[in-house]
């Protein structure tokens, strides 16, 4: 009997035991060879750690009781660790459906540039150990929890809280950037009031020099490490599909920005001949099937995407339009008197003028509602990318993709105007 | 009550009640095959003396504890780290004898006993940066500088 007891209690207790246990640990005698240190050649002569001799898979029952900021620590401590730690997720944030994901690569592709070299990207974005241990003191994204990048995050896209559109770092006074929703707020309600832009201007209306540019205030950023609500940009999702952030953020451009929704309107109405201030990229073709007897017959449908041009004024961040007749776009025009203030489009004097362009993008399930982002921005006859840095004119841009450029006379003024070939 | 007789790696013999013995699901299952309780030592040839009488003195304190419920959610969520007093005292031992715990724990399949090591470690883990883990756990860094700054850059993102 003895010898049948220690035939057993040679074996791994995963053989024997009767207990359909998950964890197929290896016995002590198997255990140096499926150490860290093993598993995994390292380029340097490390001490003999206790720690890092354990099997790897007591270490994984270990690492199940580590919050995520604690796996990071640890995956940091040693070339091994971070071979073997699992990649750190949001588990609440990451996409459960291929749809989710499509939407969190769209909003990153098409509205983020690439992860940057890490000397081209600036200090302001480098975490050292000890800030990173205050992860969670970081003001978080109302619509869903996630913490935000501080205002110097290269990648940033501010979503404006008066305008509700997504613009570039560069295009704001970073020092001033208010967060709407800091941490003093609920992080949940994204419906704390914020000064009407009449109490801003003057009683008349109109500029006051008296006061400072005003700081301007975001609902969230989007970034490299931060994308959108999920949901958002999931195509002909059905509404129940939403999430809750995405729902916060529809309430809020329901309340906030409902007059991005003439954002479809794509003619303007200043133009008897209907220019269209509107770029129409061709993006890329759909793929259609028409089923014929005995097989099918293939076409290319073209997909286009829609931008648009505008004039900010960089004191009020507001467009530059006749405050006659307003915008196309933009509900609320420039007032501040001083740069062409003869034509009645605004414009500040000391702060200058951008032109910027605008993409759109159909959110919310591919119904009528629309986010403009501004993706470019030209100022003193160079444009800019969203990095601030220079780049061929719009006019190079545009002779290659066939748009022609126009001018639209109104009285001394002579406007700029695109259209585009198609 | 009967009595077991288990041989340590070091040949050292140790009588155990059979009950507190059985708390090792690998003990429990072997005995429950032979049918019959052995009159000669059960070696454990992986166990030394030392470990062995830590891991008999936990059984024995808790012995009258209800059996572990069935394997749980493998993809389990976030666990408490909490841990009884009586089991924080009994893991304050050096580091080199925790780890042979947890090892021992595991060869034994004494599941409880493997939860309580796996906390023990987890909160010597929790709360600390790189470095001072380093330091708890003796670890050499042979990260770069640039190669910390890159995996924390991609990780700046991460949340609890």
């Amino acid at each position: 009997m003895l010898q049948l007891v220690k035939k057993r209690l040679s074996k791994p207790h995963s053989e024997t035991s009767k207990q359909s246990s998950s964890r197929k640990s290896k016995s002590l005698d198997d255990h140096s060879s499926t150490c860290i240190d093993s598993q995994v050649p390292s380029t340097a002569e490390t001490p003999n750690s206790p720690f890092l001799n354990l099997p790897i898979d007591i270490l994984y029952l270990i690492t199940k009781y580590l919050r995520i900021a604690d796996l990071i620590s640890l995956s940091l401590t040693t070339k091994s660790l971070r071979r073997i730690c699992p990649k750190p997720r949001i588990h609440a944030f990451g996409p459960d459906t291929k749809a989710e994901a499509e939407c969190f690569s769209r909003i990153h592709l098409r509205f983020l540039p690439p992860v940057a070299p890490l000397q081209d990207r600036e200090k302001s974005t480098r975490y050292s150990i000890s800030s990173w241990a205050s992860l969670s003191k970081r003001p978080k994204c109302p619509y869903c929890s996630h913490p935000l990048c501080s205002p110097g995050c290269t990648s940033a896209l501010f979503l404006d809280t008066t305008t509700g559109i997504f613009f570039p770092r560069s295009l704001y006074n970073l020092p001033q950037a208010t967060f709407q929703y800091s941490p003093e707020y609920s992080s949940t309600n994204p419906h704390k009031q914020i000064p009407p832009i009449h109490k801003i201007l003057s009683k008349n209306g109109h500029y006051n020099p008296q006061q400072s540019a005003r700081p301007f205030t975001y609902s969230t950023i989007w970034c490299d490490h931060h994308r959108c609500p999920r949901g958002l940009l999931i195509p002909y999702s059905k509404s129940k599909r939403r999430s809750s952030g995405a729902k916060l953020f529809l309430e809020e451009y329901m309340e906030r920005w409902g007059e991005l929704r003439f954002l479809i309107r794509l003619k303007s109405p200043y133009s008897k001949i209907r220019w269209l201030t509107w770029a129409k990229d061709l993006v890329g073709y759909e793929l259609m099937m028409q089923p014929i007897r005995g097989g099918a017959v293939y076409s290319k449908k073209p997909v286009y995407e829609y931008g648009f041009y505008e004039t900010f004024c960089r004191h009020c961040k507001l467009v530059c339009k006749d405050s006659r007749m307003g915008s196309t776009v933009f509900e609320k025009v420039c007032r501040c008197y001083g740069h062409t203030d003869d034509l009645w489009l605004g414009g500040c004097r000391r702060c200058g003028l951008a032109s910027v362009k605008f993409e759109v993008v159909d959110a919310f399930g591919g119904d009528d509602r629309k986010l403009a982002v501004a993706t470019e921005w030209k100022e003193g006859g160079r444009k800019v990318d969203r990095r601030g840095g220079e780049e061929q004119g719009w006019d190079y841009e545009f002779a290659n993709r066939g748009i022609e450029e126009d001018y639209e006379v109104r009285g001394n003024a002579k406007r700029r105007f695109w259209r585009t070939a198609v | 009550m009967s009595q077991i007789i288990l041989l340590s790696s070091d040949n050292v013999e140790m009588k155990v009640d059979k009950e507190v013995a059985e708390r090792s699901i690998l003990i429990k299952n072997m005995l429950e095959d032979v049918g019959e309780t052995p009159d000669q030592a059960i070696p454990i040839p992986n166990v030394n003396e030392g470990v062995l009488r830590k891991v008999i003195e936990w059984c024995e304190h808790h012995r009258n504890d209800p059996p572990p419920p069935a394997d749980e959610d493998s993809d389990s969520r976030k666990k408490s780290t909490d841990i009884e007093e009586w089991d924080q005292k009994f893991m304050q031992v050096d580091q080199e004898m925790l780890f042979e715990i947890i090892l021992a724990a595991n060869y034994l399949d004494i599941k409880p006993l493997l939860d309580v090591g796996c906390k023990t470690v987890a909160n010597m883990i929790k709360g600390k940066s790189p470095e001072e883990i380093r330091k708890t756990f003796n670890i050499q860094n042979d990260f770069t500088p640039e190669e910390e700054d890159q995996i924390r850059r991609e990780n700046e993102w991460a949340e609890e």
